[in-house]
């Protein structure tokens, strides 16, 4: 894998992990939220 | 009632779908990014950047614009959902304009020869990310909530101008980032398949993007009513 394809497939991976990143705060507060826990 | 029905009426449910056919879109996408569209003659490779670099870009000036109207919106109506609203679409700006930003990068280390120029297209995307966690100092500082909310959404509306400086900055300032390829008054310049595939990669991001609105907002809704408990518990969120 050349340097060029290496940093294609970082940014790819970026764009997944930003929306994942938000999916799984939003995860964590619907999970607290339906154990009844105090919001943050 | 059928059980089809159940579904569709709950509200996290709509935004799992919505999350869920943007994930499948993007995996379409990513196939046709390696097997249809051609590789850019120029820079070769490096280019398919462009697929995740641009509707990042798209969707971080989207969401900074939407809490600068829902901003405007709350100023006239006083309304805790407009700045929830409000709120919620600047978080889901920030987490996007921190991927554009690690992101672009990348493609500028080839293209460019250096991670980061201050070039003024890059200055004002800095800005951008500042501008949407100054959004939620401001918010957080103040002890009033209702001040709090009033002085953050002076922060969009004013930070708002920022987006146009993005766009336009390619044209007013000699830049390194080269003008738009597709969002041009003489409509889109590159290879169709490039614009087909960067148009389903935009619209696959926003449903991701949207579906995920739609359930921070419940969730927002639902903490908002949590820290108030007089009020009913939202449907679909709480238990």
């Amino acid at each position: 894998m050349t340097r060029d394809e290496l940093f294609v497939f970082l940014a790819m991976a970026v764009g997944w992990l930003t929306m994942a990143a938000w999916a799984f705060r939003i995860a964590r507060k619907i999970n607290r939220l339906s154990r009844g826990e105090r919001p943050d | 009632m059928p059980e089809s029905d159940t579904v569709t009426s709950s509200p996290t449910l709509r935004g799992a779908v919505l999350v869920s056919a943007g994930v499948a879109l993007l995996l379409l996408t990513t196939w046709l990014i390696f097997n249809w569209t051609p590789i850019e003659v120029t820079q070769g490779v490096i280019q398919r950047i462009y697929y995740v670099h641009v509707p990042l870009a798209w969707i971080s000036e989207g969401a900074f614009g939407m809490t600068a109207l829902l901003g405007i919106l709350y100023f006239w109506l006083r309304d805790d959902r407009v700045d929830a609203a409000a709120a919620v679409s600047a978080e889901g700006g920030l987490f996007t304009t921190a991927g554009l930003l690690v992101v672009g990068p990348l493609w500028g280390r080839v293209a460019w020869g250096t991670y980061w120029s201050w070039d003024p297209r890059l200055t004002f995307t800095l800005l951008l990310f500042f501008l949407f966690l100054g959004y939620f100092m401001v918010r957080g500082a103040i002890s009033d909530p209702g001040r709090g909310k009033r002085y953050s959404a002076v922060v969009a509306v004013v930070g708002a101008l920022d987006i146009p400086m993005i766009h336009m900055s390619v044209y007013w300032f000699r830049s390194l980032h080269p003008e738009p390829v597709v969002l041009r008054p003489e409509g889109p310049n590159a290879d169709p398949r490039i614009t087909v595939t960067l148009l389903l990669a935009a619209v696959a991001y926003s449903l991701i993007f949207a579906g995920l609105w739609w359930l921070r907002y419940l969730t927002e809704r639902a903490e908002r009513e949590r820290r108030a408990p007089s009020h009913e518990a939202i449907p679909g969120v709480t238990s």
